[in-house]
């Protein structure tokens, strides 16, 4: 009996205890429902906006339509949120962010960014901070830092870094979104292997030329990073520099010997070898792509894994398992490979910064990234360091193994000017205008005087009181 | 009729309609004006102002607005680099609408001939300058591009080699007159065909008469009716051709280096390439100013040229 009524109290209990917790649950749903939220199927315990869409501004890169069509099969469905991705040409991407921005948008509530100008979207106030109690310092995220590799952290998502000493502990306003970076793509059918020094390259690429192939191919035009992609393996692997970040000093480092020896040594392979076309003094990316993919050229730098698999389609090339891939070619001092990755970020204008964040960590998830990394025309390799062995493509792993020779040029926000005084002087030296020294000292005076003029300069730091 | 309706004045009887209908005529008009100044305002009398304001500012996109007064201008003004610059825009101008003139007058002369299937060559004439200029010069880049361009497969059977179309900096320049010559000779051809057919016939029949000859009768008869189209046709095409922007952007991308920048690709690299939006709208309205003034300069001659017209019909009139 007793144990009856124990049982009965028990149940009353259990009873009470149900209800309150009904009365409870409803009225958090209620008061969410009134606000317009939802449970979070992915995030227990959070909520998120009712039918939420989240717009997405990225550029055009191959792997966008992996993406959206895999956030369509499974962000969507578990989160109850619409991902509208938007995908606009990379050269007018930066500037349309920087005016959304301008404007205070919150049109898009993620923002994908090249590594150069995340010091402009940072000082700008594009990118919300996301080492944060809400974000990444949260203990239920599923996004941690150490996930990824740190020459890509230090140098993607983590501002201000400084290059010469890239550091792990600057403010973080991104995560990873694409890796890549300037590997060798050589003819396996006319080399038994790959140069492994730029000495090396340029004698070969002297005896491949011919009335009909070039032994070498470039992207010599002065807009975008063009040019200035094909000299800086050089300038870095000779021991070269583009500037000391830490006193905001062009002149005497950009314009020094090793850099004038190692920019003749460029041009020479064009006006004295011939071993390059001329007409790559105004080539893009897809002319020097394309050169070697016809056939018209032997090697050429270009970014991998960006074209996946491009080289081994038929549909896109006449050179189908001809195409070795090798690490960027090394100086006289050390290898340097020149870095083309992209970060993802989250609007600091958007509403919906939480939903943002539950895309990111989707996005960063082992299930998305190992779908994309085996996506071949995606031509993606994942940042987190436990997928490094998805990663079985040759134009995949020559990406890892260049992962100790990475390089950046600046990106603080003056780089796009910078940008513009270097590659116009190495336009003008690539086709014989100027000498390479002259090209080189008028490019340091020119950017010392913007160096000078910036906020950013040590020397015009406002001295604090006291 | 009533007494009391004779006595009534007809304006009397119409006074309060007709100002109320009068009222109502009067706001009419600028019923039908207002969305119209409106658009105008929104789209291009505020923007203007505001790019004007903002040339007198040090602004870089994500940076702060700092009041510079002239300095901007002054950087600009003091620059060799942006005189070159000018220099270069000023030689396309004067190559390309000399060469569009010429042209467009022997094109004109043999469209008004009357020949079998005038109409069609006419239209097909008169293609280039309905293209968009974005796309005549992506087409250009092709054909002129130094290892696969269709030019230079021609210049190279011819035993020429491989000429640098867009590399090389005298045939760039040349690559540039070239593409926009080819774009807008048509738009010429029109304005001067237009001159040549108001040409009365009977002026032809006299001059054969009195055995004129052919420049006699090109200089005396046709010319004075070609005058006007020509001032007209120089007018827009060097204000046209001054703020040249798509082909040198797509074909050679202002290089060598920077030696085919006109001012328009010069204010885009530093305004928006550049994201100094300040810098960028001082040289936009130095581009502006310096239009303004090779246009009133052209319009106060084509006022003179009619003037004169005006006159010399008065005196044959006399006559």
């Amino acid at each position: 009996m007793t144990q009856v009524r124990m049982a009965n109290e028990m149940a009353a209990a259990y009873r009470l205890n149900r209800r309150k917790l009904l009365k409870g649950t409803t009225a958090v749903a209620v008061a969410a429902a009134s606000a317009g939220l939802i449970p979070s199927v992915m995030r227990p315990g959070h909520f998120v906006k009712a039918q939420a869409t989240l717009n997405v501004l990225a550029p055009q890169w191959p792997q966008g339509p992996k993406e959206q069509a895999l956030a369509a099969e499974s962000f969507t469905p578990d989160s109850g949120i619409a991902v509208n991705f938007e995908a606009v040409n990379y050269a007018t991407l930066e500037q349309r962010v920087k005016l959304l921005v301008e404007g205070q948008s919150a049109d898009y509530d993620i923002y994908d960014y090249d590594s150069q100008w995340l010091g402009g979207f940072v000082a700008g106030g594009a990118l919300e901070r996301l080492d944060t109690d809400q974000f990444l310092n949260n203990p239920d995220t599923s996004i941690k830092m150490d996930l990824f590799y740190p020459e890509i952290t230090s140098r993607l998502v983590r501002y201000p870094n400084n290059e010469a000493d890239p550091s792990e502990t600057a403010p973080v306003y991104g995560v990873p979104w694409s890796l890549n970076a300037e590997a060798l793509w050589w003819r396996n059918d006319l080399m038994d292997a790959a140069p492994t020094t730029w000495e090396d390259l340029r004698t070969k690429a002297k005896e491949l030329t011919t009335s009909d192939m070039f032994g070498y191919a470039v992207q010599g035009g002065r807009d975008a990073d063009w040019i200035i992609s094909e000299t800086n393996p050089i300038f870095w692997g000779n021991g070269g520099e583009l500037w000391d970040q830490a006193t905001y000093t062009a002149q005497g480092i950009l314009n020094s010997d090793v850099n004038k020896q190692s920019l003749q040594f460029f041009v020479d392979m064009n006006l004295v070898d011939g071993s390059i076309d001329p007409a790559s003094a105004n080539w893009t990316i897809n002319e020097r792509l394309g050169a070697l993919l016809t056939g018209k050229a032997a090697m050429c730098l270009n970014w991998a894994p960006l074209f996946g698999g491009v080289a081994d389609d038929p549909n896109q090339s006449q050179v189908v398992g001809k195409i070795g891939y090798a690490k960027s070619p090394a100086g006289s001092a050390t290898t340097a490979a020149m870095i083309g990755c992209q970060g993802t970020g989250i609007n600091a204008s958007s509403e919906q910064k939480d939903a943002a964040w539950q895309y990111l960590e989707w996005w960063q998830s082992v299930d998305t990234q190992t779908a994309m990394v085996q996506d071949v025309p995606s031509g993606f390799v994942s940042a987190r360091t436990d997928l490094k062995d998805l990663a079985t493509n040759p134009w995949q792993t020559v990406f890892l193994d260049m992962l100790p020779d990475l390089r950046d040029m600046w990106n603080i926000p003056e780089y796009a000017q910078l940008l513009q005084i270097l590659q116009t002087e190495l336009n003008l030296a690539y086709v014989g205008q100027k000498s390479p020294a002259d090209a080189l000292d008028d490019a340091a005076l020119a950017q010392q005087v913007v160096l000078d003029d910036s906020p950013d300069n040590p020397v015009n730091a406002t001295p604090t009181a006291g | 009729m009533s007494a009391n309706a004779s006595t009534i004045q007809p304006s009397e009887a119409r006074a309060h309609p007709k100002s109320r209908y009068t009222g109502q005529l009067r706001s009419f008009p600028w019923l039908l004006i207002v969305p119209t100044l409106i658009l105008l305002v929104a789209l291009t009398i505020f923007p203007l102002i505001y790019s004007l304001y903002m040339s007198f500012h040090d602004f870089t996109l994500g940076g702060a607005k700092t009041w510079v007064g002239l300095d901007n201008y002054r950087e600009i003004l003091g620059s060799r680099t942006f005189w070159r610059k000018t220099w270069f825009t000023l030689e396309i101008t004067i190559f390309a609408v000399v060469i569009e003139l010429a042209l467009g007058l022997v094109c004109a002369i043999v469209l008004n001939k009357r020949l079998p299937a005038m109409g069609l060559l006419r239209m097909i004439v008169y293609i280039p300058m309905m293209l968009s200029p974005l796309v005549v010069a992506y087409f250009w880049r092709i054909m002129l591009d130094g290892s696969f361009g269709v030019f230079t497969w021609f210049a190279d059977e011819l035993g020429f080699g491989k000429p640098q179309w867009t590399v090389d900096l005298t045939l760039a320049k040349a690559s540039i007159v070239a593409t926009d010559v080819w774009q807008w000779t048509p738009f010429v051809t029109l304005l001067m065909l237009a001159g040549l057919q108001a040409v009365p016939h009977q002026l032809y029949e006299a001059a054969e008469l009195d055995k004129g000859t052919r420049w006699m009768t090109f200089r005396s008869i046709t010319m004075p009716y070609l005058w006007t189209p020509v001032l007209i046709a120089v007018l827009f095409r060097t204000i046209d051709t001054f703020k040249l922007f798509e082909a040198v952007y797509i074909i050679t991308q202002g290089g060598p280096g920077d030696l085919t920048e006109t001012l328009s690709l010069t204010a885009y690299n530093i305004g928006f390439e550049q994201s100094r939006i300040g810098m960028g709208a001082a040289i936009s309205w130095f581009v502006v100013v310096v239009i303004n003034v090779l246009a009133t300069v052209l319009i106060y001659l084509m006022a003179r040229s009619r003037r004169e017209e005006v006159m010399l019909a008065e005196v044959k009139g006399e006559e």
